[in-house]
């Protein structure tokens, strides 16, 4: 049996009983994004210039065409540095691939296979979604639907190509431990990145980014430089005028790559040593550990974070984006503009938007802690003669001080980047301490959740395709709990409306005592609700099965 | 070698004990008494039962039928209490991946409420007698297959368990670790741990056991010391003797044994 049949037999095994939930784990997500993206795309073909646009094809059609496809390049990066990397260099099948007399290169093709494979599937749900309701409305011709099939993979495997034969490049000709600390950082960038996009994808997509698509696209904006022959291609061939030099254009590019990769694949089992040995084995200092559970418990989530690259740069990007966000006015802008509100209210508006998107990035993984992340290591505590409370509480107690990561961010961009004084820093601190309960709350409760967690007859717990589930109930759970100070902010601007900034100034003296109060006590209450639920699920966790 | 087993004041008991699996059980009718400071030795081939009934034991796994009585307590409302004097090593350590091997010890002693003193002290000494000083302060994915063993057994060893449940713990490990790991066993015996471990080393159970139980397709078939297992079966060798009884099967002589999930019952 071949590599790719037996991938291919691995993939129909999955049909059997015992394997459909990793069936469903592998096509869940991707379905999951196509149903919202294709909202998502109703909503941005709504707009009312959105018709003539298509209609009038040309330039601005091909670039309606390559903001479709934008999510295509972007998902050929996060497989490529993410998944394929640990493919490339770290999966188990290596050892047999590498003893086994097959060519020289095969395995590095056969990654790049099931990276196709993944790529596109993703790519698939995050384009055809838009591209299907394009052609829909501008009545396109038989060659339209042709070139659609075609325009997802070649839009996907030149980049992924091109990464996967850098990388392999990378590790073949410089090797050493700094090369392999650049390429665990590209992965950890590409694993953090992509969430964070398909994030921006559904809060600032579909209608709320209409206007300025259709501004790009009245212009005639240039598509992407990835995406832009296929997009031409697409927007030719919706009145039948495609002609050679387009397909040329978009099939010359994927041609290129894969002889790229072909040329670069037998390589591979030199980059497979060199990573191997650059394995850095630099010896660690002699920690003294304290001796209680709940002390020793919050330690291990500290050193999980600093000892591993992955975690740590996951951190220190949630500040660089802050720090971007906060420097170039993204997100807040609106806040800072204007002259209606006081500038120490329109500044402690901007830093809760920062500490709001800061604690978003980092939400899912916090969510994490409390069970998944443990997963491997859940029969260790199913064995431990703790009680449920004392894991919790360290859990608890971690995770809430790593919320003030956000809070610190925030607050140094808003004094860096927004000139905040007292006036502004000392209300947004409250403000985000009972933010910080509030996100505590809902992660307690989220992320304990046996539904969303599944516990192996190992005693290891397992999410499946409940991941992707989970991270959207976690995220709408959160902007449920917050959204009073969104609505709170509304009833301002209306309440102050044609005011004069003095008197505002004045009225919030009076203002921020019972507005502080609201929000320590809704961060309270829901506490006070998350501990007891988070506690019970915890016993439904680690009762035996 | 022997130790007279008595179902009153055993450490481990096991009546009836069984689990099933969607249709099929893993085990059946499983009865055991092992007094306190033996050590016993559990054999079966591949999906005999073993790991299932250890999970039982050990309280992670809740059985269909029958009961389990550890320190002749049994797993109640407060299963906090009788796990903090049992320690498992299970087949696939549950190690921290970017924890050093000196953190992860100092993680699971405090989870047993083991002082910092002598947490320290009796970790010291294990990694010294498993030959573990060197790469104690590695981040545990370093680490080869036998030391992600040694560790997580130097971390259960220093919570000094009364009872000791082991899943094929020479597996993987070099001879010097192996005979370290025995000697190990042979001290914790002597200081009243009692010992359940599984494997497929017939030496080693003939070594060190004091009884061994043969488990074929989820049942007892035979159980004592070696000595008498020789006689009462008129075999000259423990391998002849399980052989014999497990009928020279394999995981494909046995698919009934399949658990639910399509994994292989031990």
């Amino acid at each position: 049996m071949g590599l790719l049949r037996a991938d291919l037999q691995a993939l129909a095994n999955g049909f059997r009983t015992d394997g459909r939930a990793a069936l469903i784990g592998r096509f869940a997500p991707p379905v999951v994004l196509a149903a919202m993206h294709w909202m998502l795309g109703a909503m941005l073909l709504q707009h009312r210039h959105m018709l003539s646009l298509l209609d009038n094809g040309g330039d601005p059609l091909a670039y309606l065409f390559g903001h479709a496809l934008a999510p295509g390049p972007v998902v050929a990066g996060w497989i490529g540095f993410a998944l394929a990397q640990r493919q490339l260099f770290e999966a188990p099948e290596l050892v047999l691939w590498q003893s086994a007399p097959i060519r020289r290169g095969r395995a590095a093709l056969q990654v790049l296979l099931r990276a196709a494979a993944t790529a596109v599937l993703w790519a698939s749900g995050l384009c055809l979604p838009l591209l299907v309701q394009m052609l829909l409305v501008t009545d396109a011709s038989p060659g339209a639907w042709v070139a659609v099939g075609l325009a997802v993979p070649s839009v996907v495997l030149p980049p992924l190509c091109f990464v996967l034969a850098l990388q392999i490049l990378l590790l073949s000709l410089a090797r050493g431990a700094w090369t392999r600390l650049v390429l665990s950082t590209t992965s950890a960038l590409a694993a953090f990145g992509f969430p964070v996009f398909l994030l921006a994808q559904v809060f600032f997509g579909g209608a709320s980014s209409a206007q300025e698509v259709v501004n790009a696209a009245q212009r005639s904006r240039e598509a992407g430089r990835l995406t832009g022959a296929t997009a031409r291609l697409l927007a030719n061939a919706v009145d039948g005028t495609a002609t050679t030099a387009h397909w040329f254009s978009v099939l010359a590019p994927t041609a290129l790559m894969l002889a790229l990769i072909l040329a670069v694949a037998p390589l591979h089992a030199g980059a497979v040593q060199n990573h191997e040995l650059a394995r850095a084995q630099r010896p660690r200092r002699r920690s003294r550990w304290p001796a209680g559970p709940i002390a020793v418990l919050r330690r291990k989530e500290f050193a999980q974070i600093l000892q591993q690259p992955g975690a740590l740069v996951h951190m220190l990007l949630v500040g660089a984006m802050v720090h971007v966000f906060a420097a170039q006015g993204t997100f807040v802008g609106g806040f800072l503009a204007g002259d209606q509100m006081p500038p120490e209210l329109r500044q402690v508006a901007a830093m809760t938007t920062l500490w709001f998107l800061a604690v978003l990035m980092l939400l899912y993984t916090h969510m994490g802690r409390f069970s998944a992340a443990d997963g491997a290591q859940w029969p260790l505590y199913l064995q431990a003669p703790l009680q449920t409370t004392t894991l919790l509480f360290a859990k608890l107690q971690s995770i809430a001080v790593l919320m003030t990561w956000p809070l610190l961010l925030s607050l140094w961009a808003g004094v860096q980047w927004l000139d905040a004084g007292m006036a502004a820093c000392v209300p947004f601190v409250l403000l985000a301490c009972a933010g910080s309960m509030i996100a505590l709350a809902t992660v307690a409760t989220v992320g304990t959740w046996p539904w969303l967690v599944r516990p192996e007859i190992d005693g290891r717990l397992s999410q499946g395709s409940r991941g992707l589930v989970g991270s959207v109930v976690l995220v709408f759970s959160f902007y449920f709990a917050v959204s009073p100070a969104f609505f709170g902010w509304i009833w301002l601007l209306q309440r102050f409306h044609h005011h004069p900034v003095h008197e505002v100034r004045a009225a919030m003296t009076e203002l921020w005592p019972p507005i502080l109060l609201i929000a320590f006590g809704l961060g309270g209450l829901l506490m006070s609700l998350a501990v007891p639920i988070s506690r019970h699920h915890y016993a439904r966790l680690l009762a035996p099965r | 070698m022997t130790l007279e087993p008595s179902r009153h004041g055993a450490a481990i008991e096991a009546n009836g004990l069984g689990r099933h699996f969607a249709n099929k059980w893993a085990v059946r009718g499983l009865d055991l008494a092992i007094a306190p400071g033996e050590i016993y030795g559990f054999l079966g081939p591949n999906g005999a039962g073993k790991t299932t009934s250890i999970r039982m034991l050990a309280g992670m796994l809740r059985p269909s039928e029958g009961t389990v009585r550890i320190d002749g307590r049994e797993y109640g409302s407060d299963p906090a209490a009788l796990k903090q004097i049992i320690g498992l090593v299970p087949d696939t350590p549950p190690l921290y991946e970017y924890l050093t091997g000196r953190q992860y010890i100092a993680l699971v002693a405090s989870m047993w409420r083991v002082d910092r003193q002598t947490r320290d002290e009796r970790c010291d000494r294990l990694l010294h007698q498993l030959y573990l000083n060197d790469g104690a302060e590695d981040l545990c994915r370093s680490y080869s297959h036998g030391t992600r063993k040694k560790i997580h057994i130097a971390a259960i060893l220093t919570t000094a368990p009364r009872v000791l449940l082991l899943d094929e713990p020479t597996t993987g490990l070099d001879p010097r670790s192996a005979r370290a790991l025995k000697d190990l066993m042979l001290e914790e015996s002597k200081r009243g741990t009692t010992i359940l471990f599984s494997t497929h080393v017939l030496e080693a159970a003939e070594q060190i056991c004091h009884r061994v139980g043969i488990l074929d397709r989820g049942q007892l078939k035979a159980e004592g010391t070696v000595a008498e297992l020789r006689a009462q079966r008129g075999e000259d060798s423990l391998e002849a003797i399980f052989l014999r009884l497990t009928d020279g099967g394999g995981d494909a002589a046995r698919p009934e044994m399949e658990n639910g999930d399509g994994s292989a019952a031990r």
